[in-house]
């Protein structure tokens, strides 16, 4: 019998075999010249990061000086939606700052996409930097400053449109431990803190077919909503703001102008506003029953169970109390309320 | 006499308006305890009380209006006005301002007497 090794076939095949051995050697070599060639990455992109510094007004308000501090909030905000850039927060000139303003800059950086670096300073006047300390800006911060003294403030975020009334109670129940706050006022506070983190600031509903591009973008940049207290001078101190597209681009807005068949810019901002909290405004939903939250707010404020309610939202700000609302030069990207407490006055009631 | 009370039996927080906004929502209370109670007095020709102290802080307008407001547009404004009563040492006004709610149930927008 013969042997397979010695047939025509048998040398055929192992030619075959060593053609392609060869092919794939000379592949491999390819591939491994290409690797060489290809440029290494750096092993960190942190030390080629750009730091900007931003330098804070004296004034870090957004009810006493709105313009100054939106500039600053919108710069912040600008530079965090840009991917790579350190940002040093310079408060070296700070003379005075209110809890919003505090509260506006924690949300900017909170709710940034691109988590870039954020470091900064406390104010050199060294009572403004003791208050600053204690205000709870720190709070959950990787890095806070060593010597922060028992918190005076209180943070808390939410991120989506969910509340807890927990979060209301918790805010309500740190003023009280910390300033005397009427029973009829702390009432009130607590319905405001649940009124607004479940009004629907952003209450525009679009047709179904955006619904999903909708979803995906609150996904990537989700609407938030910060809420704190501030306790300073027997005066507690609460703030509210949502990041979202404000009062004035609400879908309720945008119907009421469609009705009423006027331009925003003819109508005037002010004047919407004042529609806002007049409740004539209905709701977003436009189900029976609804846009009670802004209403009611007003009257709180009129009736003093919120004292000094103020707003503001995208550019136009002022008190509820007396819907005396004026335009201010910067924009506010969503809405936020401020009001107080105060001892004094709560006793002569 | 058919009795809920609030605090005891729901929350000591009343919430927002709707379940999917919190814990502790009107729609919760109206679908768990209002309603129930009010259908058991239809049927028996009772009266529902509900008791409305006993809460941390006080009742956001929201949850107020879609519970009892609520009731109304699914039962009618006026069986119940007839078949509701409401005790608040601690805020009498409630009584004023949950009636207010029932009678505007059907209102949009709706007012507030606040």
């Amino acid at each position: 019998m013969k042997r397979l090794w010695s047939t025509y076939e048998f040398t055929l095949r192992q030619e075959r075999r060593r053609r392609k051995l060869g092919q794939r050697r000379h592949h491999a070599q390819e591939r491994q010249r290409a690797l060489r060639k290809r440029p290494t990455r750096p092993r960190s992109t942190r030390s080629r990061q750009q730091e900007s510094s931003l330098r804070a007004p004296e004034t870090l308000s957004l009810f006493d000086e709105p313009n100054e501090t939106l500039k600053y909030c919108n710069t912040l905000r600008r530079y965090l939606n840009q991917r790579g850039i350190k940002i040093f927060l310079d408060l070296g000139d700070v003379q005075h700052f209110t809890s919003d303003a505090l509260l506006l800059i924690r949300a900017i950086i909170d709710s940034s996409v691109y988590h870039n670096q954020v470091s900064g300073n406390l104010p050199r006047d060294p009572t403004v930097a003791s208050e600053f300390k204690a205000s709870g800006f720190f709070a959950g911060f990787a890095n806070p400053p060593s010597d922060l003294p028992p918190a005076k403030g209180l943070i808390q975020k939410r991120s989506s449109d969910k509340v807890l009334a927990e979060i209301a109670a918790e805010l309500v129940n740190f003023a009280e431990e910390h300033v005397p706050v009427s029973k009829e006022r702390a009432n009130a506070c607590y319905r405001t803190l649940v009124m607004t983190n479940t009004h629907n600031h952003a209450g525009d509903r679009k047709p179904a077919g955006r619904q999903k591009r909708q979803k995906q973008q609150k996904r990537r940049f989700p609407q938030k909503w910060f809420v704190s207290v501030y306790c300073r001078d027997q005066t507690a101190y609460f703030s509210f703001i949502d990041l979202g597209i404000g009062i004035l681009n609400s879908k309720p807005a945008k119907d009421t102008l469609q009705r009423t068949g006027v331009s925003l810019l003819s109508y005037g901002r002010t004047l919407l506003l004042k529609d806002a909290f007049n409740g004539t405004f209905g709701s977003a939903t436009g189900r029976l029953g609804r846009g009670l939250g802004l209403p009611t707010m007003k009257q709180d404020a009129e009736n003093g169970k919120l004292p000094d309610l103020r707003v503001l939202t995208s550019d136009v700000g002022g008190s509820v109390a007396d819907l005396d609302f004026r335009a201010v030069a910067h924009s506010l990207r969503g809405t936020t309320f401020r009001w107080c407490t105060r001892p004094e006055e709560s006793n002569n009631d | 006499m058919i009795e809920i009370n609030i605090a005891r039996e729901f929350t000591p927080l009343p919430g927002p308006r709707y379940r999917e906004q919190g814990s502790g929502s009107g729609q919760q209370f109206l679908e768990k305890h209002l309603r129930p109670a009010f259908l058991k007095a239809k049927e028996t020709n009772d009266q529902v009380t509900i008791q409305l102290d006993g809460v941390k802080y006080g009742y956001p307008t929201s949850f107020l209006e879609e519970a009892f407001g609520g009731l109304a547009r699914e039962f009618g404004i006026e069986e119940v006005q007839n078949l509701l009563h409401f005790e608040s040492v601690a805020e009498p006004m409630l009584d004023f301002e949950i009636r207010h709610y029932i009678k505007h149930a059907k209102d949009t927008p709706g007012t507030s007497p606040r």
